[in-house]
């Protein structure tokens, strides 16, 4: 009997202690699902990007997008910029490489020239936007800790929020968030929304789904807005003329691509 | 001498006999916009065909550039709209073709050679076609071509002229378009092959006086002595570069064999018989005054170019070396050999600001200033005011900042630590609305000493305004 309670206990100690790592695992299962859904190995399309301020001045910008993954699950993404007239033209072109520095290349058609860019750090804000390019890429789930931290409704839906820090230190500092709070929707494994926090606990943006549409059978957020929860700015990035696994060709993610400007 | 970075002229520089009215910027004042309406009417026809269809866009704008030093001359003041048409998918075919519509009013002193054209212009900034055969590419017309990868000073460079008179926002405001033909072969793994055939020469634009006087003796401007117009006069360069994505890494080798866009000045007095004593007397040969010649030597160019990510650094070298052979059998002295090597580093501190800096050094091969100085001294009659050292280095940095998402700024500035001189531009732009843009600034040059290449632009130090719609 007293045999029995001390294994019995141990085993208790054993299954407590084991209690946050499991825990831990079961979100980073529930996260894979979410992030690795997307089976499509190439997508192209249009984005529109509207820009708020607080005062109601409203700036929209328009970009042509084409991205693919290869067989290395290694990202390139070709962005160019329509809208407005005055960076029409703007490329930009970033090919991941892992184990090495992403490759980032920007044209600018009033100097005609391609300049290669710093290939650190992913938390710049895109095009003045609330997104960061970071939040414009693919998401990698190795890049955070994930754990469940309860359950919340957004719009209507009934959602599981899981929590991530940054799983490593240049994670942290190319994103520049502290933890982000995703707000999933359990049953389309879907992400939406997300409080986004910096500098320890202080809430840097919200972002919201607006719309969610089927593409290829899965579901995909084509409208998100964020807020910064500072200064009250909005940025809302609509995703248009989607089509996936077109077998975009390695010649888009070039720079001879790249300088086409003019068409 | 011709292998210095921009504005480091030699020391007697003048404008070509043609500002504006040359067979590239100015274009013949009819042919503009019959040139402009034909391609209008091409693009109107070709609307039917699929990936023909032209697209239009471009800008206007109003601006007005002061002089920044005494008497503060209004230097422009004018409107400029820009139409720029583009049209093909490029496959095969496509083209694009930029027309400035200029109306420049200003006041300027009078004698100033580099006083603009008063009243309406019409000029092509870039008009090409651009014909696409898989690998390869032709591109045939008024092309800017850029060697080079580091900023502002570019020592591969060499086959779109400069326009140092009317350095301001837009490229076309400092750069000339040469016409050209240029080969593109897009061999594999993005490495590139670029030939290019530019079969009329077109100097650099420099601002400069020519003196009336030298010493006691009037000075007397001849014409530009500029190549002739033969297939041996053209200028041919070949450039491979590649980019390799793994490393991050572009590099690039260029060669080039035409001339050098600077021009070489000779002042030589002119002599004329003078009897000076009783009838009978030999006449004694006196020089009565000095005449200006400006030519553009041979230059044949060997140089290439790398640039390297590394973290949020990226780093950048360039390097050329310049040689003027006489190839043309003219027997007149030529430059001496020269190099230029430049390295530099961009670093990003935030979305709102970055920096590059650069370190250029510059150098002539086999020249003694001293015998510059005796040389310079026998041909003008006097001791010169200025000669160029053998070696010369300079910094340059270039700053981009940004306060607001819809404010921000550049400053770029150069520096001779040889001569000790400088150069600055720096403007600051806002968003006043999308496509809606102020630009504000200022160029200014100066120098320890009034005769150095840039100290002695100081008279074209300028404040200016630019407002931009960009459609």
């Amino acid at each position: 009997m007293k045999l029995t309670f001390i294994l019995t206990a141990s085993l208790l100690g054993v299954m407590w202690t084991q209690r946050p790592a499991r825990a831990a695992d079961d979100a980073r299962a529930f996260m894979a699902q979410v992030l690795e859904k997307n089976s499509f190995k190439d997508m192209q399309g249009d984005v529109v990007l509207t820009l708020r301020s607080p005062s109601g001045d409203t700036k929209v910008r328009e970009i042509q997008m084409w991205s693919r993954t290869n067989a290395s699950d290694e990202n390139s993404m070709l962005m160019r910029f329509v809208k407005p007239a005055d960076v029409r033209g703007t490329g930009f072109l970033t090919i991941e490489h892992k184990g090495s520095d992403d490759d980032r290349r920007l044209f600018l058609p009033a100097l005609r020239r391609v300049n290669r860019i710093s290939a650190s750090g992913s938390g710049g804000n895109f095009m003045s936007s609330d997104f960061t390019y970071y939040d414009v890429g693919m998401p990698k789930l190795a890049d955070w800790s994930y754990t469940f931290s309860g359950d919340d409704t957004r719009a209507g839906v009934a959602c599981k929020l899981v929590s991530g820090t940054p799983a490593t230190p240049k994670v942290l500092a190319d994103t520049g968030y502290t933890k982000v709070v995703w707000c999933v929707d359990p049953a389309r494994k879907l992400v939406i929304g997300a409080d986004y926090y910096e500098k320890g606990e202080r809430k840097l943006k919200v972002l919201e789904v607006l719309k969610v549409e089927d593409v290829q059978g899965t579901p995909f957020a084509t409208h998100m807005r964020v807020q910064d929860s500072n200064t009250g700015h909005q940025s809302e990035m609509e995703f248009k003329n989607l089509k996936t696994d077109t077998g975009i060709a390695d010649t888009v993610f070039t720079e001879r691509n790249l300088k086409k400007w003019t068409r | 001498m011709s292998t210095c970075a921009p504005c480091d002229t030699p020391e007697i520089q003048a404008m070509p006999d043609c500002h504006r009215k040359d067979a590239f910027r100015c274009f013949p004042s009819r042919l503009g916009p019959l040139t402009a309406l034909c391609l209008l009417g091409m693009s109107s026809g070709l609307r039917a065909q699929d990936g023909l269809a032209p697209r239009l866009g471009g800008y206007v704008k109003g601006y007005a550039f002061e002089q920044a030093v005494d008497p503060y001359d209004l230097q422009r003041a004018g409107a400029r709209l820009q139409l720029q048409l583009s049209g093909g998918s490029g496959e095969p075919a496509a083209y694009f073709g930029a027309f400035d519509f200029e109306l420049d009013s200003a006041s300027s002193r009078s004698g100033d050679p580099l006083q603009r054209d008063v009243g309406f212009e019409i000029y092509p900034v870039e008009l090409y076609l651009n014909l696409t055969l898989g690998p390869l590419e032709l591109r045939v017309g008024k092309q800017f071509v850029f060697w080079g990868r580091t900023a502002w000073v570019n020592p591969t460079d060499v086959i779109s002229a400069w326009d140092y008179a009317h350095i301001a926002s837009e490229i076309e405001d400092y750069r000339v378009a040469p016409a050209a033909l240029r080969l593109s072969w897009y061999a594999i793994d993005e490495l590139l092959v670029d030939l290019v055939w530019v079969p009329l020469f077109q100097p650099h634009r420099i601002p400069m006086v020519v003196p009336e006087r030298m010493g006691e003796l009037p000075v007397l401007r001849q014409s530009a002595r500029t190549p002739d117009l033969a297939l041996t006069s053209t200028e041919l360069g070949l450039r491979v570069s590649h980019a390799i994505s793994s490393l991050a890494l572009d590099w690039a080798l260029a060669g080039y064999v035409g001339y050098d866009k600077n021009p070489t000045i000779s002042v030589a007095p002119r002599l004329e018989p003078i009897v000076m004593g009783p009838p009978g007397t030999p006449p004694v040969m006196i020089p009565t005054a000095l005449i200006w010649q400006e030519r553009y030597q041979r230059l044949v160019m060997v140089g290439g170019d790398l640039q390297k990510a590394l973290g949020p650094f990226v780093l950048k070298a360039e390097v050329a070396l310049k040689a003027h052979p006489d190839l043309d059998a003219t027997g007149l002295p030529e430059d001496p050999t020269g190099a230029q090597g430049v390295i530099g580093v961009d670093y990003v501190f935030s979305e709102n600001l970055d920096l590059g800096l650069q370190y250029v050094a510059t150098g002539l091969l086999g020249y003694d200033v001293d015998e510059e100085r005796t040389r310079l001294e026998r041909q003008m009659g006097r001791a010169p005011v200025f000669v160029d050292e053998a070696l010369t280095h300079q910094v340059t940095a270039r700053v981009n900042f940004k306060l607001l998402p819809e404010l921000g700024g550049q400053v770029l500035a150069l520096y001779d630590v040889t001569y000790v001189d400088f150069m600055v531009l720096g403007f600051v732009w806002w968003d006043i609305a999308d496509a809606l843009k102020l630009y504000l600034g200022a160029l200014a040059f100066g120098g320890a000493d009034g005769n150095t290449p840039m100290a002695r632009q100081a008279d074209f130090s300028q404040v200016f305004a630019e407002l931009k719609l960009s459609f």
